[in-house]
């Protein structure tokens, strides 16, 4: 992957010898340079690391005290891995070393280990792997390196565990049935009382 | 068929206000065809009403049974009056058969002290039954209307100390597996949210094990998968779409089937009025 990137700034370059002006050259030389450079630790970085979601196969990659990140990919495999976060409230960090190796792509992405037994075979997938003993409601940076690869900088915070008694369970709303049933059933309670009133009296005035 | 019930109409409208014209003495001696023709109307009613009072009573006594068992919700809250509803229809509803079997009797008699009496009686069984029919539909709003008391009482309530405590985890339990789902909204609700659960069990477990998929001899399938919350060994989908729909039910049968009772009686009742007039 690596080598194709490094193939096309070569093409300008060759453009570039053709103008036959000098200082034209030298600025071409120190763009090139600063191009290889990037490409350079673009190349050497840069695997991505991202919290695993909904469509991964988990309810969520945020809880109050841990975290769930995807793998470095299997391109990286048998190497073992380390990772280092860094807590950006307190600022401290820490690093785990060697946490596990980077499975072979035979099987598909992994470390949380789902195995599945129905009673004739097992499978294992590996989802992601879970970082623990983290405090609430806190923002880390987070980010592998696997020998002389590193991933990007995953910055994250765990969720914030709020207080159920915040929960305003109050009255909502009052729905129409409500409204409905009600003002009819008073209305004709009402006219009913009316109606008997007059009809008691009615009756006997009439005697 | 239908010229002949509408002549009928016609002439018992024709009669009552002939009737209503004529002089007091004369119109309370009245056996006029329009008389008659109320009367038929009134027997007839009042066996249709007898019919619609038992069945209240048997609703009613369905919705107090309560065969989905999810009364501690309610009940814990304080908002129970669903139930309450239920019990007073109950009685209405057997009220509203003895007195309309009365009424018959009432009316094919053609006595003014019995009419009165059955008025008198009916009106005071109305009363009562819209008032099972308002508080009922009142409360449901109280605890339906959105999921946030049923969740905040969820996450005080589940695994606590005390007979509320242990009413709601067990109503809980029985609600997530047998629905299969868990929470209110979902299993993300149980790590929003504080919880008498999560302080009392810590945060290894970030739900209750019910919220896990169980083999046929209730085993978990696979709990360490069931914590870090895959989506193949746990269910995802919350418990308040059935919480709600089961109270929905419960209180469409008192309210609404109790209005309509309540809207034929009225009719009915009017009648009676025009016809004790009459008598």
């Amino acid at each position: 992957m690596s080598r194709s990137i490094l193939v096309i700034p070569a093409l300008p370059f060759h453009i570039m010898l053709r103008s036959h002006e000098s200082h034209l050259f030298s600025t071409a030389m120190r763009t090139m340079f600063i191009f290889f450079g990037m490409l350079f630790t673009l190349s050497n970085a840069e695997f991505q690391v991202s919290l695993l979601k909904e469509s991964d196969g988990v309810v969520t990659g945020r809880f109050a005290d841990s975290l769930l990140l995807s793998l470095p990919p299997c391109a990286l495999a048998t190497q073992s891995v380390t990772l280092e976060y860094n807590n950006t409230d307190t600022n401290e960090s820490k690093t785990l070393v060697n946490i596990f190796k980077v499975l072979p792509c035979r099987f598909r992405r992994d470390i949380i280990s789902t195995i599945e037994n129905n009673g004739q075979f097992t499978t294992s997938r590996n989802l992601g792997y879970q970082v623990t003993n983290l405090t609430t409601g806190s923002t880390y940076r987070l980010q592998y390196v696997v020998g002389a690869e590193k991933s990007n900088i995953l910055e994250v915070s765990t969720r914030q565990v709020k207080d159920p008694n915040q929960i305003d369970s109050g009255l909502p709303a009052r729905s129409g049935a409500m409204v409905v049933i009600t003002v009819i059933l008073s209305v004709s309670m009402f006219i009913l009382l009316v109606a008997l009133i007059v009809t008691v009296a009615h009756s006997l005035g009439g005697d | 068929m239908q010229n002949y019930s509408l002549s009928v109409w016609a002439r018992c409208s024709l009669g009552a206000v002939g009737l209503e014209g004529a002089d007091r003495r004369t119109a309370t001696m009245a056996d006029g065809k329009g008389f008659t023709c109320l009367m038929v109307i009134l027997i007839l009613g009042n066996i249709f009403g007898a019919a619609a009072g038992l069945a209240l009573c048997a609703l009613a006594i369905w919705v107090a049974v309560d065969q989905f068992k999810l009364y501690p919700i309610s009940g814990v809250s304080g908002k129970d009056d669903i139930f309450a509803g239920a019990w007073i229809a109950i009685f209405t509803g057997f009220a509203f058969f003895c007195m309309c079997v009365f009424g018959i009797l009432a009316a094919a008699m053609k006595s003014r002290a019995l009419m009165l009496t059955y008025l008198i009686l009916m009106l005071i069984i109305y009363i009562f039954e819209c008032a099972s029919c308002i508080t009922a539909v009142t409360h449901r709003d109280y605890l339906v209307g959105n999921s946030n008391l049923v969740k905040k009482q969820m996450l005080k309530y589940y695994a606590a100390d005390g007979d509320s405590g242990s009413q709601i985890t067990l109503t809980w339990n029985k609600v997530m597996k047998e629905v299969e789902c868990c929470g209110t909204d979902g299993p993300v609700d149980w790590i929003e949210y504080n919880s008498t659960f999560r302080e009392k069990f810590g945060t290894d477990y970030p739900w209750p094990t019910h919220c896990c998929k169980r083999k046929n001899n209730y085993e978990v399938v696979n709990v360490e998968a069931c914590k870090n919350g895959q989506n193949t060994t746990m269910f995802t989908k919350g418990c308040f779409n059935h919480i709600e729909s089961v109270f929905s039910r419960y209180t469409w049968a008192i309210s609404w089937y109790g209005f309509a009772v309540l809207m034929f009686m009225f009719l009915l009742l009017i009648l009676a009025m025009v016809y004790y007039l009459m008598l």
